[in-house]
């Protein structure tokens, strides 16, 4: 098959030290962070603990609405689904994109959703309660959306971006749980700072300001830290 | 030619015609079998047409055997089965690595099934001989990201190169033109509605020098008109690949010539047919596009009838390729009966995109149907080149009206309003409101 001599003639190429680059806001600045091959690894078997732990397996659909520009968080979400035996359903978290996040919703067996806004949330409500619309799937709503979801009855896990790193509650809500081989979250009056943990990790930060308010509540048996994000609800 | 040199994969790339089409045939006669054994869609068709694979033993019997499959075929199926897989689905679900769909722009979005047999989206693979071709190379920095039609950055990752996440958004080039100077990024995709922002900036910024780093730069999602075009070209120095899909079956681009879309025809064969008889049209003549995924063990589509009106041409192409090329001329349907007149979108393109104040190319027909009363636009301007606002519609209606022979009813918006309704990099030309 073609593909598979495209995939063999690639295989020729030595692939590039890193995985890719994207950008970040730390310290209220915005800045480019890299991912090595290896800091993608980690993070992808960090996201199949947390899809396995919210009931991904074989069959299921994990569906996400990101933007381009949110790959490096999401990318790890995607293998780790396939790695899982499940499909990934992709969309884009920006208004235009409303329709296809409605219809895979609707139609797809979705198991776990990864990434709901505030802005598609209200769209979705304009449809129809929003319990029909999700049918049971777990979702994983960035911080603006917690509170419209609640107030719909739904009880949403929170999913946080937290600058090169990404936070992602459990089914046991004891707070977000941040991969604590990789990085460590420490509050500062209040404010969140992250440093990187991984000395070989290609981003290096050192108690850099998230621009987040919350605490660390400690870790869990699965030596990840837990934090609570001041959000509005 | 050297792995090294412009094809990615020099063998299949500039395959002999005939050992091309014998491939084709080869893989087309395997195909058929294994989706009537597979999906459910193609098996009830086929038996309604009292056709076997067994039967087809050419690409001719194909042609004369097998019926088509539409859009509607699949709404159909969908409608009668709930079944989000169109019937189309030739592996178990389980084993589905990635569900993607179109936008949906038009209805209930089609989706889309494939799984990462080699590790990599087959969708992206495909792109690697056209970045190859445009120049990419190990150590590249590349601006590609996952989106809703997958991860294109893998075919970044699979040529060596570097994907680069880059944050987007419209309004946001000053700060991306600072990551330019620091990743110097060989390639990116634009779409329509960031030309037009970029031709807005280009009184305020040195265009070239800010994208002189870039080896080439790709646009797709909607045609772009000739003057946009040659602006990027001429005055920004962009190296321009527009590209386009190919007909849902994989991906279509430009070659070095840029002289219409080369189609990979060891993944798909190709029909160009009269959208009315359904009978062959003469290569060089406009036709629809019908595309067979012959190379697509999951989702195949067979015979569709991809609503495209394309020249297309099997000779081979100055860059040394044998495959096709198609040139996008058009959506089927996408003709308005104005009174007597047929109205084009893209009569109403060119007409506009010649004003400098519209040269953007912003616009929407409001449609509620095929045949209308009145030709309605909403045309956008540039306000910085705006002056008389009246003294430009005025100018606008005339340009339209010399192209289409209908007196156009218009709404003037800056063109920000209207990019604000784009659906990514796609404004729709035709709306119903």
């Amino acid at each position: 098959m073609t593909l598979r001599s495209s995939s063999e003639r690639a295989a020729l190429i030595a692939r590039a030290p890193t995985w890719g680059i994207g950008t970040c806001v730390l310290d209220g600045v915005r800045r480019t962070c890299a991912m090595s091959w290896d800091d993608f690894e980690c993070d992808v078997r960090w996201a199949q603990r947390v899809l396995v732990a919210h009931g991904v397996g074989p069959g299921a659909v994990v569906m996400t609405s990101s933007a381009p520009e949110e790959t490096h968080w999401f990318a790890p979400f995607e293998l780790a689904a396939i790695r899982l035996g499940a499909a990934y359903a992709p969309c884009d978290a920006r208004p235009w994109d409303v329709t296809r996040n409605l219809s895979y919703l609707r139609r797809l067996p979705v198991k776990v959703y990864l990434g709901a806004n505030a802005v598609l949330v209200a769209a979705f409500a304009a449809q129809g309660p929003l319990a029909e619309i999700v049918r049971g799937a777990a979702v994983l709503a960035r911080p603006d959306a917690l509170a419209p979801l609640r107030a719909a009855g739904l009880s949403p896990f929170t999913l946080a971006l937290l600058g090169p790193a990404i936070g992602a509650e459990l089914p046991a809500r004891d707070g977000v749980c941040v991969n604590a081989a990789q990085w460590r979250v420490e509050s500062v009056e209040g404010a969140l700072h992250l440093s990187t943990v991984d000395p070989a990790r290609a981003c290096q930060v050192r108690r850099a300001a998230l621009g987040l308010r919350g605490r660390v509540t400690g870790s869990a048996a699965d030596g990840d830290q837990r934090i609570a994000l001041d959000v509005a609800t | 030619m050297t792995a090294d040199g412009k094809y990615f994969e020099p063998a299949i790339e500039t395959l002999p015609r005939a050992q091309l089409e014998a491939l084709q045939e080869e893989r087309l006669l395997e195909i058929l079998p294994y989706v009537y054994e597979r999906s459910r869609l193609y098996r009830e068709k086929w038996d309604a047409a009292g056709v076997h694979p067994r039967d087809i033993r050419t690409i001719e019997d194909f042609r004369n055997r097998i019926p088509f499959l539409t859009k509607d075929d699949l709404r159909d199926w969908r409608a009668r089965h709930d079944d989000y897989t169109n019937g189309l689905l030739c592996v178990d679900p389980k084993e589905v690595s990635i569900v993607t769909s179109s936008t949906g722009s038009t209805g209930e979005p089609t989706y889309f099934f494939e799984r990462w047999d080699y590790g990599w989206e087959r969708m992206w693979t495909c792109m690697a001989r056209d970045l190859w071709h445009m120049g990419i190379r190990p150590g590249d920095v590349v601006i590609a990201a996952s989106s809703y039609r997958g991860p294109t950055h893998h075919t970044a990752q699979l040529l060596g190169a570097v994907p680069f996440f880059m944050p987007g958004g419209m309004g946001n080039w000053p700060e991306l033109f600072s990551l330019f100077r620091e990743l110097r990024p060989a390639y990116m995709q634009l779409g329509g509605p960031q030309v037009v922002e970029l031709n807005q900036l280009s009184d305020r910024f040195d265009l070239r020098a800010e994208f002189a780093s870039f080896k080439a730069v790709s646009f797709a999602g909607e045609p772009i008109g000739s003057r946009m075009r040659e602006r990027a070209v001429r005055d920004w120095g962009l190296n321009f690949f527009v590209w386009s899909s190919a007909g849902d079956t994989g991906l279509a681009f430009e070659c070095n010539r840029h002289d219409g879309f080369h189609l990979w025809e060891d993944t798909v064969l190709v029909e160009h047919l009269d959208p009315g008889t359904g009978r062959p049209v003469e290569d060089g003549a406009l036709g629809e596009l019908v595309v067979t995924a012959i190379d697509n063990r999951i989702a195949p589509l067979i015979r569709f009838r991809a609503e495209d009106l394309i020249r297309f041409d099997r000779t081979p192409c100055g860059c040394g390729r044998t495959h096709a090329r198609m040139w996008l001329r058009g959506r089927a349907g996408d003709e308005l009966r104005v009174g007597p007149r047929t109205v084009m979108p893209m009569d109403v393109w060119s007409a506009i995109e010649v004003l400098p104040e519209t040269e953007g190319g912003v616009f929407q027909i409001v449609a509620p149907g095929r045949t209308l009363s009145e030709l309605r636009v909403r045309v956008g301007y540039d306000p910085a080149r705006t002056g008389d606002l009246a003294d430009l519609s005025h100018r606008v209606g005339a340009a339209i009206e010399a192209a289409t022979g209908v007196a156009p009813v218009l709404e003037m918006h800056p063109n920000e309003v209207l990019l604000a309704r784009a659906l990514s990099s796609k404004l729709p030309r035709v709306v119903k409101s």
